[in-house]
């Protein structure tokens, strides 16, 4: 009984301790949200930063392209840009969202997929001034890699391990409800 | 097979209902065809003929810039022969700039790939004396200077030029690309000279990914701005 109690002791430290180191910005190279835990890049080009879950290993390859591999045009891989809006709306509430039009920058995503459009790892990229918090960003995570799927010229990716593909998101656009906020 | 021989005329100008005994020829199907295209090679079959008339119809819906480079080669009655090849081994497509002769890997036959020769042929045009000058000193500028292009008219997250890239060159380009074009909202008609350094960055790596095109001689995109001033695009 004793060493019961000993062990619920314990967990509960371990659970209030995992509470307490949940990070509220992106300022160090490794963060924690509430399940996942993200590695901070600073970007050399134009003062930007790369988050990337410390499940991704994708990112860290470089792509080999098939021989003739043509260059793939936005038609060859297509996804329903309005369905990524609806994440953001619903991840964002509208006093937050506000605030990051009001810094009218946009957020970079990374997506890698599967040949059959299936989200295989999200990876974001931001100017150091933008003021997410990772459990923003864990919450985009988790739902863009459950609900985006990509439609894939199979012509085009033929021989491919894994497709990238890229997603701009403008917060001043979204809060304007402008066809072209995802692009 | 017995067919009814029509009745002697009676002068009644009633043929009464018989089909004209002498009918105008009947119409044969037009081999299909396109205001670019000069001829195609004896090896491109039918099936191949449509896929190229298919991408130059695309390449001329996709966009301004390239409506324009279409029209611009139409209007001067500037066209092209079409071949296809099945041993070509490290290029999707080639043009021969001595004779507009486009080759296009057969199974490669895409609008990038014909677009890709379109923008070579315009580029052509662009440079006093030619493009040809800068084969094999400069070719990497000319390579580099249609990916940038595509990468433009197709908005930033395509980023080809950047194949094979690390995933931090890749980002920065893509970065970049939206920068000089306003969250892909306009085109660029110049750079200033930050984004110019920048440029020869890109073009560096572009370099790199492919040494066998040879050094640099840092040209500036000349026929870029030409495209995205002279068709009047926003």
């Amino acid at each position: 009984m004793k060493n019961l109690l000993v062990i619920a002791l314990l967990f509960n430290l371990v659970r209030v301790n995992t509470c307490l180191t949940q990070d509220t910005d992106f300022n160090k190279p490794l963060v924690h949200a509430s399940k996942e835990s993200y590695a901070v890049n600073e970007f050399a080009y134009d003062h930007h930063k790369t988050v990337n879950n410390t499940n991704n290993y994708l990112y860290k390859k470089i792509l080999k392209y098939p021989e003739h591999a043509v260059h793939p045009e936005l038609r060859d891989k297509q996804y329903d840009r309005s369905l990524v809006a609806k994440i953001f709306y619903d991840t964002f509430p509208g006093s937050r969202l506000k605030k990051l039009a009001d810094e009218n920058l946009d957020l970079l995503i990374d997506f890698d997929s599967d040949l059959q459009g299936n989200v295989l790892e999200v990876s974001f990229v931001f100017k150091n001034n933008i003021s997410f918090t990772p459990i923003e960003l864990e919450k985009l995570e988790i739902r863009l890699k459950k609900e985006v799927k990509f439609t894939l010229n199979d012509k085009v990716f033929k021989g491919y391990d894994y497709v990238p593909i890229t997603t701009f998101v403008n917060f001043k656009r979204l809060i304007n409800h402008t066809a072209d906020a995802v692009r | 097979m017995n067919v009814a021989s029509p009745p002697p005329d009676d002068g009644s100008g009633d043929d009464g209902g018989y089909p004209d005994p002498t009918p105008e020829a009947c119409p044969v199907d037009a081999p299909p065809t396109d205001s670019l295209v000069r001829n195609f090679c004896d090896s491109v079959n039918a099936s191949q003929q449509k896929e190229i008339l298919d991408a130059l119809s695309q390449f001329k819906a996709n966009n301004c810039v390239q409506a324009g480079i279409y029209s611009n080669f139409a209007n001067n009655g500037t066209k092209f022969t079409f071949c296809v090849s099945s041993t070509m081994l490290t290029k999707n497509a080639n043009i021969d700039l001595a004779t507009y002769t486009i080759t296009i890997n057969v199974n490669t036959i895409t609008t990038t790939a014909v677009g890709e020769e379109l923008f070579h042929a315009y580029q052509n045009s662009v440079y006093p004396n030619g493009t040809a000058q800068y084969n094999p000193t400069g070719r990497v500028d000319i390579e580099f200077e249609q990916a940038f292009w595509q990468d433009i008219i197709q908005t930033s997250v395509n980023a080809g030029a950047m194949n094979g890239a690390s995933q931090s060159d890749l980002d920065a380009y893509k970065i970049w690309i939206g920068s000089i074009t306003n969250g892909d909202t306009i085109y660029p008609r110049s750079l200033s000279a930050a984004d110019q350094t920048q440029y020869n960055h890109f073009l560096y790596l572009y370099y790199q990914l492919h040494p066998t095109m040879g050094t640099p001689i840092y040209l500036t995109p000349q026929a870029v701005f030409s495209s995205f001033i002279y068709f009047g695009c926003k």
